[in-house]
């Protein structure tokens, strides 16, 4: 393998400082990859080359003089290509937007190029970040996303890119979006680590809007710790985006002592005997960790309401767009159609949803008070095979799960691996935290990898299988 | 004016009508069908969404600010 595929930021950091490799080898080995693996697994969208290369020569530079900008320096990284950046197209996954460049950079662009990181791709998304009810892999005007575990199944989404572009070593770390399951699920589906943080801890200044009361951008790394050092240079006050606060990120502790975990009952009861049995090895882990409880979630309509935001502020997000017919370009004929009933949903209901949102985020806050997190399996099932539609997947006898009410309140949370499944594909576990407990969250991440070594395990390169 | 609820735009047809007035576009018919599947989830939802108990005292989670741009900043 070579230097820079599967290390981790703290390594290449020590690597770059030693003198072991340059920030520039980084990002022309990064480009490498991801031109040739990263492409085959169709999740690139734009190769910023020229961009890269100019980064790394000026975090060798500064390094060679003695301007050191902290742990992200000069280490390569891709975007969700939703998120602006000054000059280089941003096509937000969807054809009619081939074309769109942007004059500004998002503010974690600014902030991750401040911090020395070197952008080196825009990485593929589904189209419209999801919002447009997509139903199949191939909704995404780069092809469907494919797993770095296996080019036949599905990298999840709508970070496809993200996901499987760090899962396959082609950038040690990416960034990802998540409306409802956007990070998460490709994190799993692509066997690595994915942060999702608190409503607001990170500016969405110059990222795609698809809800903007539901919209969170977080860290997708090959571990948990990565998560936080990324996400301590991405969050904070951003007047750009009047939702963030200074100071609610804090970097996680040890999760020393002993924790209090909750375990949502019945999360597992539908899923796959693999990713049952993963669980349960997760649970035996987190046992020696602290208590574990089973707990309900409060009896809320989380799908209905969350569904009912993401739609209505979907079609308001791109109302003009579908009215001038544009989305009949889009890729995947379901979503020619998609966020069309948004438009004539009743003010009433979206404000009913919004009230029984209220109430929820309340009685959620009651739940977690209680614990250091709650754990769920991130997914029922593996990446899917990529020709399957979702229907037989996704809808139906899945169980409880996480997903809505934890987006629909802003919460925390982490997939992190957690073992192997059908086809070799890797599975995951979820930890969700109380509100603004983004440090916690991944303080107890930590202490699972610190347990665990699942998070270390690669794909081999081109055979797709399992190793 | 006040806003109809759901129940008076209620079925779906009422809903594809609604559509029709404010978007000027002919669908084809696996279009028309996906739609129509579309609406009907979304009135399913709405009654579900019903089924929740609300008072009058139970305010969105939406927070206006006014605002002031020595304070806010932008």
């Amino acid at each position: 393998l070579s230097a820079l595929a599967f290390t981790t930021i703290p390594e290449l950091g020590r690597m770059i400082r030693s003198g072991q490799v340059s920030p520039v080898q980084l990002a022309e080995e990064a480009l490498e990859r991801l031109d040739s693996i990263g492409r085959s697994l169709n999740a690139v969208v734009t190769l910023t080359g020229e961009l890269a290369l100019e980064q790394a020569r000026q975090a060798e530079d500064e390094l060679a003089h003695g301007v050191d900008r902290g742990p992200l320096h000069g280490i390569p990284y891709g975007a969700k290509d939703l998120l602006s950046t000054a000059g280089i197209p941003t096509t937000w996954g969807m054809e009619p937007f081939r074309s769109q460049v942007f004059a500004e950079d998002a503010a974690v662009i600014e902030r991750l190029r401040e911090a020395g990181a070197v952008l080196v791709a825009k990485l593929a998304m589904v189209e419209g970040a999801g919002g447009f009810g997509y139903e199949q892999p191939d909704a995404a005007l780069t092809g469907p996303g494919k797993s770095a575990w296996n080019p036949d199944a599905w990298a999840g989404g709508s970070s496809s890119g993200s996901g499987s572009a760090v899962g396959a070593g082609c950038v040690p770390f990416a960034i990802g979006t998540e409306t409802w399951g956007s990070i998460l699920l490709p994190a799993a589906f692509n066997g690595i680590s994915g942060f999702r943080p608190t409503y607001g801890t990170v500016s969405r200044r110059g990222a795609m809007a698809l809800s903007w009361t539901m919209d969170k951008i977080g860290p997708m790394c090959l571990t948990a710790q990565d998560c936080a050092t990324v996400l301590g240079t991405i969050a904070g006050r951003d007047p750009g985006d009047p939702t963030t606060r200074q100071g609610w990120f804090e970097p996680p502790a040890a999760a020393g002592g002993e924790l209090r975990i909750a375990v949502l009952r019945g999360g597992a009861g539908n899923a796959q005997a693999e990713v049952r049995a993963n669980f349960e090895a997760s649970l035996d882990v987190l046992q020696t960790m602290g208590t574990v409880h089973e707990v309900d979630l409060p009896d809320f309509p989380w799908d209905e309401t969350a569904s009912t935001i993401i739609t209505v502020e979907g079609a308001a997000a791109f109302e003009e767009f579908i009215r001038a017919g544009q989305n009949e370009q889009l890729t995947a004929p379901e979503d020619r159609v998609g966020l069309l009933e948004g438009l004539v949903i009743p003010a009433v209901d979206y404000l009913r949803a919004m009230r029984v949102r209220r109430k929820g985020t309340r009685a959620m806050d009651d739940l977690l008070a209680g614990f250091d997190v709650i754990v769920a399996p991130s997914a029922a099932f593996v990446a899917t095979p990529l020709q399957d539609r979702f229907d037989s997947w996704f809808e139906g006898s899945q169980g409880p799960s996480l997903g809505a009410a934890g987006n629909l309140c802003g919460l925390p949370s982490i997939s992190v691996p957690n073992g192997f499944g059908e086809r070799g594909l890797p599975t995951g576990l979820e930890l969700m935290g109380r509100a603004y407990n983004d440090g916690r969250v991944l303080a107890v991440a930590m202490r699972y990898q610190e347990l665990t070594d699942w998070h270390t395990r690669r794909p081999r390169q081109g055979s797709g299988a399992a190793a | 004016m006040a806003s109809k609820s759901s129940q008076e735009f209620g079925d779906r047809q009422a809903m594809l009508d609604h559509l029709n007035s404010v978007i000027e576009r002919e669908f084809t018919p696996e279009q028309l069908a996906e739609l129509r599947k579309r609406l009907d989830q979304s009135e399913e939802r709405a009654k579900r969404l019903r089924k929740t108990r609300l008072e009058n005292a139970d305010e969105p989670e939406i927070v206006f600010q006014p605002y002031r741009k020595d304070e806010m900043g932008s």
